[in-house]
């Protein structure tokens, strides 16, 4: 059974925002939201992650190590006093190493569009640096190749789990620490006339990226930092060394890493877009206060290929309205109230390609 | 035989050895002298090839650095019951086997420098309390004891190499 579950970053929108102004529009079309709430059904799972050697990330960049060795001795039966010497100081350079992991499958239907596959960029090296992101999406051993130039590569912002449009913005990885883990999504759209069971491969390259003084590493936060190159050794400024090993696309000791993930063909796609129809107050105008009641829209549409068994809409009403009884309608079918202020409509089964539209009226309290 | 006239110098010995540990300590004891290296392999024109040492100053993580401690004995009396310990610096591993020195007993500590013993003695708890032999990465302080004292105007060496982390 496929229970639908509105997450919580697809909210009805936030009523008391929007008290005593008495200018909302009413045209039924037009979202409440900055962006309407899309929710897919995909099956991700990990094949086979073949392990890779990646060495720790060392001693961090700029330390000073320094060897001391005290003697003790005697003349004759007089024990005298300890003497030590020190070595002069050796800097610890820059070791630049990276892992970008891939191997992931992700579900998704012919002729959908920003379909998110999820890799991972570690920083292996011995400081913090940025990592600038490039997609191939042309790659061969696969039957298709995402739609060209719809390809782009998301850094995850960590404000909610899973690739958000509107959060996940950043197109390189910016400030990662020695031994840290960023998420990064590629995005891209799927071609159309596609059988179930094709595969594209995508791949994701990180480079490791930084500005350097004498001094050390340079924060930029926000910009991407400069392309690094292997120094000779001693020199004045901080010394780099590459110790990355091969990728899908990229040669070791290049300050680069890749690898590749699947897209699969298979599956019904179901998105889900709410909006406000109307607004009524109790004076009969279109402010938003207690009392009035709102008119709620969900359209329901089932793209792809294949059918979604038993889809459920479950969506709980916001805190601060009250289901109003009989006013639940699927498809201009009067449906059962909804139970402690929960909407739960059952589809059934659902092939692809459909659309159904649920509306119902909450009043504010 | 000691008699009092030696105590002044010896204590001037004492005021100058309280200053902040430098590369070279005062004239008036044994020199010591402590050096840090990597080696590198130089093949001549005629595929001969040769192992040079280097100073180093900066090093990445995972190289291998030998560091050596001279002393010259620059008084006129043999010195004797000449210990030098030294502590296995911080942000490195000592390199198994490799600690040299002529006319000593080498020998190494793994607990913070409190029990030193050869490296079948050297025991670490794990995280259950159980005790097994300690590996060479996880020793913590070299000690070479002079068998022979130093004679003056002569001089030694001791050293090892260890791997920064």
């Amino acid at each position: 059974m496929t229970k639908l579950s509105i997450n919580s970053s697809c909210k009805l929108p936030n009523l008391t925002a929007n008290r005593g102004k008495t200018d909302i529009d009413l045209i039924p079309e037009r979202n409440y939201f900055n962006s309407a709430c899309r929710w897919q059904t995909t099956w991700v799972w990990l094949l086979l992650i073949i392990p890779q050697i990646s060495w720790a990330a060392g001693t961090p960049v700029g330390t000073a190590i320094t060897n001391t060795a005290t003697l003790s001795y005697s003349l004759g039966v007089s024990p005298q006093p300890d003497i030590s010497a020190t070595s002069t100081a050796i800097v610890v350079d820059e070791k630049v190493n990276l892992t970008v992991t891939g191997g992931v499958v992700t579900t998704v239907a012919a002729g959908s569009t920003a379909q998110a596959t999820a890799f991972t960029v570690t920083n292996n090296s011995n400081g913090t640096l940025d990592f600038a992101l490039s997609v191939t999406d042309a790659l061969g051993s696969d039957q298709f190749d995402p739609v060209a130039l719809s390809c782009g590569a998301f850094v995850e912002s960590g404000a909610t789990p899973n690739y958000q449009a509107a959060q996940d913005t950043a197109t390189f990885v910016d400030e990662l620490a020695a031994n840290a883990t960023a998420t990064v999504y590629v995005v891209c759209d799927i071609p159309v006339a596609l059988a179930l069971g094709d595969t594209g491969l995508v791949g994701l390259t990180a480079t490791a990226q930084g500005n350097f003084n004498a001094a050390g590493y340079v924060p930029s936060t926000g910009v991407l930092g400069g392309v690094l190159a292997e120094a000779a050794a001693n020199t004045a400024n901080v010394d780099i060394a590459f110790a990355d090993i091969s990728g899908t696309e990229d040669m070791a000791r290049d300050a680069k890493h890749s690898a590749h993930n699947t897209y699969l063909i298979g599956g019904a796609t179901v998105s889900v877009a709410k909006t406000i129809v109307s607004v009524v107050d109790p004076q009969g105008g279109t402010v938003v206060m207690p009392g009035s009641v709102v008119t709620y829209q969900i359209a329901v549409a089932i793209s792809g290929s294949g059918t979604v068994t038993s889809l459920v809409i479950n969506d709980p009403l916001p805190a601060e309205t009250t289901f109003v009884s009989g006013s639940l309608y699927l498809d201009s079918v009067l449906q059962t109230d909804a139970i402690a202020n929960t909407l739960n409509v059952s589809l059934g089964d659902v092939a692809a390609p459909a659309n159904h539209v649920i509306t119902f009226r909450a009043t504010i309290n | 035989m000691m008699n009092s006239r030696l105590m002044f110098p010896t204590a001037l010995l004492a005021l100058l050895v309280g200053l902040p540990s430098v590369a070279h300590a005062a004239d008036a004891g044994i020199k010591v002298t402590s050096i840090a290296q990597t080696e590198v392999e130089v093949i001549d024109r005629n595929g001969k090839k040769t192992l040079k040492r280097n100073p180093v100053e900066k090093a990445v993580p995972g190289s291998e650095v030998i560091f050596t401690t001279t002393f010259e004995n620059t008084i006129g009396k043999a010195a004797s019951n000449i210990v030098i310990n030294n502590p296995v610096p911080k942000d490195t591993e000592y390199k198994a086997g490799s600690a040299f020195g002529n006319d000593c007993e080498i020998l190494f500590s793994a607990d913070g420098g409190k029990t030193f013993g050869h490296a079948d003695e050297l025991k670490v708890k794990n995280k259950e309390g159980k005790e097994r032999n300690a590996l060479p990465k996880e020793y913590t302080h070299i000690r070479w004891t002079y068998k022979v004292p130093l004679a003056p105007g002569k001089s030694s060496e001791v050293g090892f190499r260890a791997m920064i982390k």
